[in-house]
């Protein structure tokens, strides 16, 4: 069991320390609720680009990079579409200063005209770079079209158009917004007291502060028959990925969505791996993801192949999709194998670095209010074939999932696709 | 911060390294055998044969052995490098034992059946266009080529296509005796048991194997001119790479090529002069960084960014600058500390994580380098502005240089003149 203690501040202002007894490192994770689900169309992609600007410093700290590497702090951010996160791992010593550092930079940060508009260059460098790797360009595709019509429709990027359109008053109207105290949480991973962390925190007025936080409106998702999307460019291979939304009210449907992950494709004896790289010879590699956002869950795995292989790639697709929902009850061995890959997974998984540890923390307290990594493996461990099928004929409902085709192939290609 | 691994000698030609990190939920294990891409008969025959371990072995059919991986919750990679092969493997803490008998097992006994061969040859063809039609990656790879020709470190780890066709079972399995023979073994293990538990854990499947403790060493080509690989893409923007070809780990200069690669900017040290330069102060890209291959008795700095088309030649000639700027001038003294502090502790930070710490400690004892921390931090200690430059003059010269362009690439006599002019 991990120690786990929280704290919740008079604003709203959460804190989890997880004590880590003769851990030498820390790992500290703040976030916001701000992602790409909170952005209106004409500025998709400024919670990233806001992401960039936090890192240009205050009126004090030009250079937060410097100021963080003199503590020996190794810092980080990422946008993802429900949240953003602000993230470090530092020797054990220095982790209150660390912690204050943080918090320091992102009440007070300057997002400088000049340097918002040089900024403006590295995020569309970055743009082109998603665009130019076939990976990200489908799992990008895949989420808009996955979650059409509903605010989890974000490619967290933007475009490059809004990204040329985003002004330097939207940017600070989004920051003054979103990066409000009350709606924060902060975790920390690591060998220290908890009453130190609250006395560090108190002692920034900025983030004690009360007042009105913006509140999310959360909306059921309805799953609407996405089917599927061709992407036509030039490039030797066809990248392929493939879609499922899924219900992730209960723990056991966020539970059944991790073993049907590892069943399908992220583990080494899934359904695909086996069909497409074992016993056939379409793909070297699957990459997978399973993510489970407050309204819906996301199944996502993407894989490259030869064009002429792609109609039998696609039936075999077809086959998988129909024995899960159809035979379910076949797959009861198969079950018991992906639910050990699911909890190794899990646990590798939280063992991955200090700051991965921490970020995984924040990112399910932003999501559920509350993170435990027990519960989570308690919930693997736990849950039944049963449910498990239950909630497999659910997510594989043909207007559940998307498939989206990159590459040189065929207009039409995917005309015939019926789950 | 003080980490103290034990390493010992479980056999002829097999050591032991392992740290215990009391807090992990989760055991990593690295099984590191001393054959690479560079004793490749036919390109790419390293790469398949570690591949084809965790498609079968004598005893686990094609399912059977993943299905195997499963209920250990084990995640399992094979991975290659020009004087290596490694098998990684990460696993719920409890299973350590378990995980290192399966890695025996794949380690022991391969198994090269025609029809799975050929299966396996045409994943690695796979990765081979993947690798190529991603500019970032394809210049990285490229760099090894273009700063390598006509040398078996430079062929891409893969091999090529034509060459992954000529690879057939019987020269895979006489490829895969030889690096049970003379292969020098490493095995690293990071997990929250006692490190002597660790280490009797890998003792109860290894210590019967014997080999000669053999090390191939590394030799480098003849001096040459520059060189220049073009790779014309149709993408977004073009990816630019400088290869430099340096020591080693086990050299004296390891330590200050380090404290360069930091300088320049790294995955441990994201802020480098080159993301200072090209990124913050130009907005001309998302990513300039640097990356330090070092191998046991060579290595090879590389150093890219990804610009728009039109930008190349301006963002090349600057990075160029600045990797001359530092055999021309040694760099301030308050710099050198600081970069020092901060690779210190960024080791210790990496060592709490398992999967990174396993595969630096096993690398380390193979390569002939410090895995004791405190041995470690003493060679990083007495680096110094001079060290640097020394190392700088030594390695960031024309005719250890050579340069790959993935995108839209100027054309070779323009490229060419920007490298005369910047570094001669």
């Amino acid at each position: 069991m991990t120690a786990m203690e929280t704290h919740k501040f008079s604003n709203g202002l959460k804190l989890t320390l997880e004590r880590l007894s003769r851990c030498r490192s820390t790992g500290i994770a703040i976030g916001f609720p701000a992602g790409g689900r909170n952005e209106e169309t004409k500025v998709s992609g400024i919670s990233h680009y806001l992401e960039h600007m936090i890192f240009k410093g205050t009126e004090a700290v030009k250079n937060i990079d410097t100021a963080f590497e003199r503590v020996g702090a190794n810092t980080n951010a990422f946008t993802a579409v429900d949240a953003t996160v602000y993230v470090a791992e530092c020797p054990k010593e220095n982790t209150l200063k660390t912690l204050e550092m943080w918090l320091q930079f992102l009440s007070e940060a300057s997002i400088d005209t000049e340097e918002f508009e040089r900024e403006r260059g590295v995020i569309l460098s970055e743009y082109f770079l998603t665009e130019d790797n076939p990976e990200f360009l489908v799992d990008k595709k895949a989420t808009l079209f996955l979650f059409k019509g509903h605010p989890l429709a974000s490619t967290i990027i933007g475009t490059e158009g809004t990204i040329k359109a985003i002004s330097h008053r939207d940017m600070l109207n989004y920051f003054r917004f979103w990066y409000h105290p009350s709606n924060g949480v902060i975790w920390v991973s690591g060998d220290l007291t908890m009453d130190k962390l609250i006395n560090c925190i108190e002692q920034q007025e900025d983030w004690t502060k009360h007042g009105a936080a913006p509140t999310i409106s959360y909306r059921t998702f309805k799953p609407e028959r996405p089917s599927a999307v061709e992407l036509h460019c030039q490039t030797k291979l066809v990248q392929i990925g493939l879609a499922f939304s899924s219900p992730t009210q209960s723990i056991e449907e966020r539970a059944s969505l991790q073993i049907l992950s590892s069943m399908l494709s992220s583990g080494q004896s899934s359904i695909l791996r086996r069909r497409l790289i074992l016993e056939g010879e379409f793909t070297d590699r699957l990459r997978t993801s399973a993510t489970s956002y407050r309204e819906a869950g996301m199944l996502f795995t993407t894989f490259a192949v030869q064009p002429t292989k792609v109609p039998d790639v696609l039936a075999i697709l077809i086959k998988a999709v129909r024995d899960l929902r159809e035979n379910t009850a076949r797959f009861k061995e198969d079950f018991e194998n992906a639910r050990s890959h699911a909890v190794g997974s899990f646990s590798t998984g939280i063992d991955m670095g200090m700051m991965w540890r921490a970020l995984q923390g924040v990112g399910e307290t932003l999501r559920r209010g509350h993170c435990s990594w027990d519960e989570v493996i308690s919930s693997l461990e736990s849950l039944s074939f049963e449910q498990f099928k239950e909630n497999v004929t659910e997510i594989t409902q043909p207007e559940r999932i998307a498939l989206v085709l990159a590459g040189d192939i065929k207009k039409g290609a995917t005309r015939n696709v019926q789950w | 911060m003080v980490f103290i691994p034990s390493v010992e000698q479980i056999s002829r030609g097999v050591k032991v390294v392992a740290l215990s990190r009391k807090f992990l939920r989760s055991a990593s294990v690295v099984l590191l055998i001393g054959r690479g891409s560079y004793e490749d008969p036919v390109e790419g025959c390293a790469c398949l044969s570690n591949r084809m371990r965790l498609r079968l072995t004598s005893r686990l059919r094609p399912f059977q052995l993943q299905a195997a991986m499963d209920r250990l919750g084990a995640t399992v990679e094979a991975a290659i490098d020009r004087d290596l092969m490694l098998l990684r493997a990460q696993v719920p803490f409890k299973r350590v034992k378990e995980c290192l008998k399966f890695l025996a097992e794949l380690y022991m006994s391969p198994c090269f059946p025609e029809s799975e061969v050929a299966k396996e040859k045409t994943s690695q063809k796979l990765e081979y266009e993947k690798i190529r039609q991603d500019p970032m990656l394809a210049s990285i790879v490229d760099a090894w080529e273009a700063t390598f020709p006509k040398n078996p470190l430079g062929h891409p780890v893969t091999g090529y296509p034509d060459t992954i066709e000529k690879l057939t079972p019987q020269l895979l399995e006489k490829f895969d005796a030889g690096t049970r023979r003379k292969a020098s073994l490493v095995i690293g293990i990071v997990g929250p048991q006692q490190e002597s538990v660790l280490i009797d854990c890998a003792n109860s499947f290894f210590e019967n194997i014997k080999t000669t403790a053999h090390v191939e060493r590394l030799k480098l080509g003849p001096s040459r001119d520059f060189n220049i690989h073009r790779r014309p893409l149709k993408v977004k923007q073009t990816t630019f790479a400088v290869g430099m070809v340096t020591s080693g780990v086990s050299s004296s200069e390891y330590p200050a090529l380090l404290i360069m690669e930091d300088y320049l900017g790294s995955s441990r040290h994201y802020l480098g002069v080159l993301t200072v330069e090209l990124r913050e102060k130009r907005g001309l890209t998302y990513f300039a960084s640097s990356r330090l291959s070092a191998l046991r008795d060579c290595g090879l700095l590389t150093t890219f960014a990804g610009v728009k088309h039109e930008k190349v030649s301006e963002a090349l000639s600057l990075m160029l600058k600045l990797i001359v700027k530092m055999r021309e001038k040694p760099l301030p003294e308050k710099k050198v500390e600081q970069l020092k502090i901060f690779h210190r502790q960024a080791i210790g930070i990496m060592l709490e994580a398992p999967y990174q710490a396993a595969t630096w400690l096993a690398s380390n004892v193979f390569r002939g380098g410090k895995v004791d921390f405190e041995s470690y931090v003493f060679d990083i200690d007495a680096v110094s502005p001079e060290t640097i430059r020394n190392a700088a003059k030594q390695f960031l010269t024309p005719s250890r240089m050579a340069l790959s362009v993935a995108g839209s690439p100027p054309d070779d006599e323009s490229l060419m003149n920007i490298l005369r002019k910047e570094v001669e």
